[in-house]
């Protein structure tokens, strides 16, 4: 059925009755309700004094429909006046819908365009009718009706009612592949994103059948080959078949998987003049023989782009041109560098930043205005800008700028909110029960500072902290930070003893490269060792009381991994130094060195999960002057650095009272090859084995009688861990065995830890 | 809402429309008060004096509502959106303009409509360090008063706004141009100072935007291009502050009326 | 680069050694210098009888905002008729330092106070602005 107004044409032109040429003396305007006659006129091609052709007329009347106001008009001349005879469309008093059980009210509403004193048009509640289809459709509810109802009211009003019967919603039942001999139907089940429907997907929405993602689902396969070295994969086709039961799809892709190559010869020719091909050789990534990998090229691509930016070839293009041959399944690749396009930026535009202020993202940007456009530079900016966690997506496009050669950068941010309000509850086997609340504005007043405030309650630690950072001080390579601390410790179980320490430090941090980068702050903390319980270890006893310690710290940090959150290569190192003695209680140099070394074992096991992980730390506390270290100030060891072990439970150790006491040395060594479980990675479940050892000695000389035991042979403890990312939050679990030990060192074989956030 | 025999609406003939028997109306909330439009109207007016306008939209949404072919209904939008204008609510305000725009484009109080509706985007105007998209539309719609109405008080007020808007945008250019000048990155600034000097001539920023050039130059050694900036600021802006920093930085007694680049006197030309 | 520097990114438009050799007073045009050195950093202010070319290497440096090293400018001056009068070369030497005035010219309008942007935006962006101007109420018009 046609949605448009039935229009019915003037009469037709023969019926004038006005002899022709015949000038206009007036327009009657009939059935008017709530629309002036004035208004209809002024709409009206033809006025009063105009000629009155029938051509005028007809475009007069299109017009009026066209205001959509109207439902149906007449114009018919009469002698030489005008009728225009009117029925108004009715007004739109109240919009309803029935039925909808999945889809909320309010979201249907905002689909709907049709609103209360809106005017109602048949053409407006078909398109309406669509848009709700379309959205319960996106909803993988394809089997959905919508039938929008009229009630005609008083005064020409009517109520709409959209009647609605959602129907079921449309799953996968079974997903196939046909043509995949390298690979099983296995690993290809966890490579595309849709999932077969299961019991624990009821939360998911990856086993809702999508069109969209069918497409998706054949890019995935095709980059996973391209990979693995079969450059000639083709994803010949992905169909979805409605099951016999009509309950769900059944997704079959068919895969036509060719050879796997290897690379050929790598060379590269470079038509720029003063650049040697041979010269930046080395910074491609491929070496001859190794196994073909579609991504690879692009890498090297963007590799070769960045070592030619910096030396001094802004302009400079790198395009591969790969070559194949079938019998030698070889593939040869040519890296042509030509002079590109001597463009400048123009001038940088940002939009969309309603909260953050201009400077806090233009400081972000490797590129300024008069600069060259290096894309390299360009994309690093849109992901340091990304980093900032303040956009939900940030795109930079080029537009041409006033000469050839000028372009201008548009960059639209799409702002979200930094605020975060968080609640935390919890339990872990060193704190106890707990519950944490904080409160953080990642982009304070849109200046781009980071200030937070953390509550922690725990049955055996309560902390309270403030912190304010800005990551860029003055627009300089400088952030600076304040932070205000109180934490009370429960040590009974370990040390006989609470201990509370209240105070906060400056902070100011700066980056040397993208690799290495130094911290310097200092604090100033008063701590107090209180509670110690009256069977406490002499030596406890003497440390009760308050001190002030005013320290010094600087850490140097040396990161080549290759991501922070969860790193698979490369290693970071940290030195920290604290000088405490100017001023307060105590005086001493603490350093502290440890370092992480990330092996991938993808090219072992075939999975990117698993991974090596070696660390390693070190630390000496060497006080100074007269007055002798503190408890509070010494190394413990045992819990999270040495699993196996109590909290402090392998160091120093009065024997009679089975108090820790601590160690000026410590040293510890992990070494933890984390996997994934047989199970489907939905679940969020990682397997870990390790193997810890520690070493903790070292006393004041005044801490010494035949109740004190302070050696340094090594501990050592082994053992397996699992971590699930559950629906409610992460849970950690670790049963380690102490495998070498002092008969007085105190072991915990389990430990459990589980955190969640809502 | 339980409405019993909505009539079927088979898609073809458009929803004809029958003059059934006017039904009793169905859901709690538009119970027909069957009060005159004028009292309600009324009413509408005592809320807004009083200044509780949440009731006043109240009260004018339902002129409108119960009685929409009075005349009382067309001026009941119009206090409807000004009521929304009051409680800050602009985006609401503009859709009840554009629609009382749309039904009555003849109305004696048209004018007042395009002005509520430029006021409406001009309030929404972001401080000058951040997004500045917002300014240019109420540019747009202010300009818009003043081309349709040229010798209405209205338009006089929208050619001041105009120019407080357009200080904003100036005002953005210079806190980029700032902030470039500190980094070191000359040509960066150099090039939006000039913006400023122009495409925002009636602007109050253009003397610092001036002396900022003479520093730069200076910085970059670049002699005559700081004299010939200090004298294009001098003859223009004799008395301002911003002279005597650029005289001082200058320093050899650069006179306002030192030799004229050929394009000097165009150039003063369209700073006035 | 060495273990503590990092990476050089090349600034503004560097005109080369063999780019300025095919420069020579009294031959070029500004078409030809336009074809053969690209668009200008910028212009003289007020006319356009030089053209400057302006390029840096810059280095991010602790604690600094962007450390500029081997500054370059390249000044190329026209004759009335629009040919190459001159070419000065001018570096980091040339310059001098100067003290920026710290003041700034104020934007009348929404300086929103620390509140209203706290919660200016709760539940929508863009603020009540501190205009102040609200507008007349439309003539009571509206009897019969």
């Amino acid at each position: 059925q046609s949605p448009a107004p039935p229009a019915r044409r003037p009469a037709p032109a023969a019926a004038v009755a006005a002899q022709p040429g015949g000038r206009i003396t007036g327009i009657d305007v009939r059935g008017n309700q709530r629309i002036e006659a004035d208004t209809i006129r002024s709409y009206m091609l033809v006025q009063v004094g105009d000629v009155a052709d029938a051509d005028r007329l007809d475009r007069s009347l299109r017009a009026l429909f066209a205001t959509g106001l109207f439902r149906d008009v007449e114009i018919t001349p009469q002698g030489n006046r005008v009728q225009v005879t009117v029925t108004e469309n009715p007004i739109v008093n109240r919009v309803a819908f029935e039925g909808n059980r999945r889809v909320s009210e309010d979201l249907l509403r905002g689909e709907a365009l049709l609103r209360p004193r809106a005017v109602y048009t048949p053409a407006a509640a078909q398109g309406d009718r669509q848009r709700l289809l379309d959205l319960y459709a996106r909803r993988g509810r394809f089997g959905a009706r919508v039938e929008p109802k009229i009630i005609e009211l008083d005064q020409n009003r009517v109520d709409v009612v959209y009647e609605i019967v959602e129907g079921d919603i449309a799953l996968v039942s079974r997903i196939n592949f046909v043509g995949n001999a390298a690979f099983s139907d296995g690993t290809l089940g966890e490579v595309v994103s849709t999932r077969e429907s299961a019991w624990y997907r009821i939360l998911s929405s990856s086993d809702i059948y999508e069109p969209e993602r069918l497409a998706l689902d054949r890019e995935l396969l095709r980059r996973y080959y391209q990979r693995r070295g079969y450059a000639d994969v083709q994803i010949t086709g992905a169909t979805a078949e409605l099951s016999p039961d009509r309950t769900g799809f059944f997704l079959t892709y068919t895969i036509n998987e060719g050879e796997r190559y290897r690379f050929g010869a790598i060379t590269v020719d470079s038509r720029v003049r003063g650049l040697e091909g041979s010269a930046i050789r080395p910074d491609i990534p491929i070496t001859e023989g190794d196994q073909y990998d579609g991504e690879a090229v692009e890498r090297a691509t963007s590799a070769l782009t960045d070592s030619l930016a910096v030396r001094g070839f802004p302009f400079a293009e790198v395009n591969p041109r790969v070559t194949r041959d079938a019998e030698a399944r070889r593939v040869a690749i040519a890296f042509e560098i030509t002079d590109g396009p001597r463009n400048f930026i123009e001038r940088i535009e940002i939009a969309g930043n309603s909260r953050t202020q201009d400077r806090v993202i233009r400081r972000e940007f490797r590129v300024a205005e008069g600069d060259p456009v290096n894309p390299t530079l360009v994309r690093r900016s849109r992901e340091r800008l990304r980093a900032l966690g303040y956009f939900s997506d940030v795109q930079i496009s080029a537009s041409p700028g006033s000469a050839a050669d000028r372009v201008i950068l548009n960059t639209q941010v799409q702002e979200r909110a930094t605020g975060e309000v968080s609640l935390g509850g919890g339990y872990s086997t060193d704190a106890g029960a707990l519950a944490d609340i904080g409160l953080r504005e990642r982009n304070l007043l849109g200046t781009g500072i980071d200030a937070r405030i953390n509550a922690l309650i725990g049955q055996r630690r309560r902390q309270l902290d403030f912190s304010v950072t800005d990551p860029q001080f003055l627009d300089r390579n400088l952030a600076a930070g304040i932070d205000l601390f109180a934490v009370q410790r429960n040590l009974l179980s370990i040390a006989s003893y609470r201990e509370e320490r209240i105070g906060g430090s400056l902070r100011l941090g700066y980056e040397f490269n993208e690799n290495l980068r130094q911290s310097v702050s200092y604090s100033l903390i008063q701590r107090r060792v209180f509670d110690v319980a009256s069977d406490a270890s002499r030596f406890i006893r003497e440390q009760q009381g308050s001190t002030l310690l005013s320290q010094v710290s600087q850490t140097l940090t040396y990161d080549r991994r290759d991501d922070r959150i969860d790193p698979r290569s490369g290693y970071i190192v940290r030195l920290g130094t604290d000088l405490a003695g100017l001023g307060g209680d105590v005086s001493y140099l603490r350093t502290r060195i440890d370092g992480s070394f990330y092996v991938p074992l993808e090219r072992y096991f075939g999975d990117r999960d698993y991974v090596l992980a070696v660390s390693g730390s070190a630390g000496r506390l060497d006080p100074f002057g007269d007055r002798d270290d503190r408890i509070v100030d010494r190394f413990f060891l045992g819990g999270d650095n040495l699993r196996g072990f109590a909290v402090g439970g392998a160091g120093p150790r009065d024997i009679t009272t089975r108090d820790s006491l601590g160690g000026r040395i410590l040293f510890t060594q992990t070494t933890e090859l984390r996997f994934p479980l047989p199970v489907s990675a939905d679940l969020g479940l990682t397997g870990r084995v390790f193997a810890d050892v520690g070493l903790n000695y070292g006393l004041p000389s005044s801490v010494s009688g035949p109740e004190v035991r302070d050696s340094s042979s090594p501990r050592v403890g082994a053992g397996v861990g699992i971590s699930w990312r559950s629906p409610i939050g992460l849970i950690n679990i670790d049963l380690a065995q102490a495998v070498v030990k002092e008969n007085y060192d105190r072991t915990q074989v389990f430990r459990f830890g589980f955190g969640t956030r809502f | 809402c339980g409405d019993s025999n909505p009539r079927p609406w088979d898609g073809t003939n458009a929803g004809r429309i029958s003059n059934s028997t006017t039904r009793s109306s169905s859901s709690g909330t538009t119970a027909a008060s069957e009060a005159a439009p004028e009292d309600l109207y009324a009413e509408g007016m005592r809320q807004l004096r009083a200044q509780n306008f949440a009731t006043a939209a109240r009260a004018f949404d339902a002129v409108e509502r119960e009685h929409p072919y009075s005349t009382w209904a067309t001026s009941a939008k119009l206090m409807a959106a000004y009521t929304e204008y009051q409680r800050n609510r602009y985006t609401e305000a503009i859709g009840a303009l554009d629609r009382f725009i749309q039904l009555h484009p003849a109305h004696r109080d048209i004018a007042y409509a395009y002005y509520l509706r430029a006021l409406s985007q001009y309030e929404q105007i972001n401080d000058s360090e951040r997004d500045q998209r917002q300014t240019e539309i109420a540019m747009a719609a202010l300009q818009d008063v003043v081309s349709r109405f040229p010798d209405t008080a209205y338009a006089r007020d929208a050619r001041l706004k105009i120019d407080l808007a357009r200080d904003h945008l100036a005002g953005r250019e210079m806190h980029i141009a700032r902030f470039y000048q500190r980094q070191g990155l000359y040509t960066a600034a150099i090039g939006r100072y000039r913006r400023v000097v122009e495409e925002f001539q009636t602007t109050n920023h253009v003397p610092e935007a001036l002396h900022r050039l003479t520093e730069i130059y200076l910085t970059l050694g670049l002699r005559d291009e700081a004299r010939r900036t200090a004298a294009v600021l001098g003859h223009n802006y004799p008395g301002n502050e911003w002279y005597q920093d650029t005289y001082a930085l200058v320093g050899d007694g650069v006179s306002p009326s030192g030799e004229r680049p050929g394009l000097l006197r165009r150039a003063v030309g369209w700073i006035f | 680069c060495s273990f503590f520097q990092a990476a050089p990114i090349s600034r503004g438009n560097r005109v080369t050694e063999d780019q300025l050799a095919q420069i020579s007073p009294g031959v070029q045009t500004r078409r030809d210098v336009q074809a053969l050195l690209g668009s200008p950093s910028f212009a003289g202010t007020f006319d356009d009888a030089n053209w400057y070319y302006l390029s840096a290497t810059s280095r991010t440096a602790p604690g600094r905002r962007i450390q500029m090293d081997d500054r370059r400018m390249v000044a190329v001056s026209f004759n009335r008729a629009g040919v190459v009068e001159g070419v000065r070369i001018m570096t980091e030497a040339d310059g001098q330092d100067v003290a920026l005035v710290d003041r700034e010219t104020p934007v009348p309008g929404t300086d929103r106070s620390i509140l209203q942007q706290l919660f200016g935006n709760v539940g929508r962006f863009g603020v009540p602005g501190g205009t102040g101007t609200t507008g007349p109420a439309p003539g009571t018009g509206g009897q019969l």
